[in-house]
């Protein structure tokens, strides 16, 4: 690991990508199945302004896949013609000492309208979206 | 394989598959690397109705790996706030046989305009260039 910046904000599109992290209210989240299959799930998320990035999930598939294979991708939407790509690829790790979605305040300030748009309170969305996830970011592609 | 379409255009949901599959762009198409990893890509394709997509690749990573796993996904973009979401999940195959690209109407049809225009190619450079014929068979889709 070296201490150079994956995302790197003094180039267009290292700009362009910190701007994607930090106010996309979604990414596309690619696990890959025991079996080889890459499942995209669209998910909410946090991004430290570094190499982290930090998001809840019920257990399901996601998060049993994410136990057998580290190995993730998370994408943009693009813009639907070819352009805007940012693919990141991490690993990730179930992190059980995780605080609760509602004690992350950084999470709350990005998501607390969504999260009253479900008519669930933050405590009652973080007991429901329990499963901490944190991706080490570890590369960077697109244009 | 069941008889049955894969995509149900008599449903809301089905009809917005069928919708995407024929009218978008573009899709991203998720391969796995040997390591394991997921490796999304943005790609030109033609649905061809049914339960196959076809796509035309230079020779990169992504067809190395469909070599390898042939399991590969593909989805749409969706809304951004959580909605639009498709996936559909296939399996893939480099199929030599295939016609090029400028010999496909639909494809033409799909994507004439756009290599004429913006790639400022002939639709035969393009084909030379975009070689290998991927085939991917449908096996299943979900979202909402």
């Amino acid at each position: 690991m070296t201490d150079s910046p994956i995302v790197d904000e003094s180039t267009p599109f290292g700009a362009r990508v910190a701007a994607h992290l930090r106010d996309d209210v979604v990414v596309w989240f690619t696990t890959v199945s025991p079996s080889g299959t890459p499942m995209p799930s669209v998910v909410w998320f946090l991004w430290d302004g570094d190499r982290e990035v930090l998001m809840y999930s019920k257990e399901s598939t996601r998060t049993r896949n994410i136990a057998a294979n580290a190995r993730v991708a998370l994408g943009f939407l693009g813009d639907r013609l070819g352009g805007d790509v940012a693919v990141l690829t991490g690993e990730a790790r179930i992190d059980p000492s995780a605080p609760p979605a509602h004690e992350v305040p950084a999470y709350l300030a990005k998501y607390a309208e969504h999260v009253a748009d479900l008519s669930m309170s933050p405590e009652q969305f973080a007991a429901e979206y329990h499963v901490a996830v944190r991706i080490t970011l570890t590369g960077l592609r697109g244009f | 394989m069941t008889g049955g379409p894969l995509v149900d255009e008599t449903t809301s949901f089905g009809a917005r598959v069928a919708r995407h599959l024929r009218d978008d762009v573009v899709v991203w198409l998720t391969t796995v690397s040997p390591s394991g990893t997921p490796t999304p890509s943005v790609v030109w394709f033609h649905w061809d109705g049914d339960r196959e997509v076809l796509m035309f690749s230079r020779r990169t990573s992504r067809v190395a790996n469909i070599a390898r796993n042939p399991r590969v996904s593909l989805n749409f973009p969706s809304d951004g706030v959580g909605g639009d979401v498709v996936v559909l999940t296939g399996e893939a195959r480099i199929d030599p046989a295939a016609p090029r690209a400028d010999e496909v109407p639909g494809y033409l049809a799909k994507y004439g305009a756009r290599i004429g225009g913006g790639l400022d190619l002939t639709p035969g450079a393009f084909a030379a260039r975009y070689h290998v014929a991927v085939r991917i068979e449908l096996t299943r889709v979900r979202g909402h």
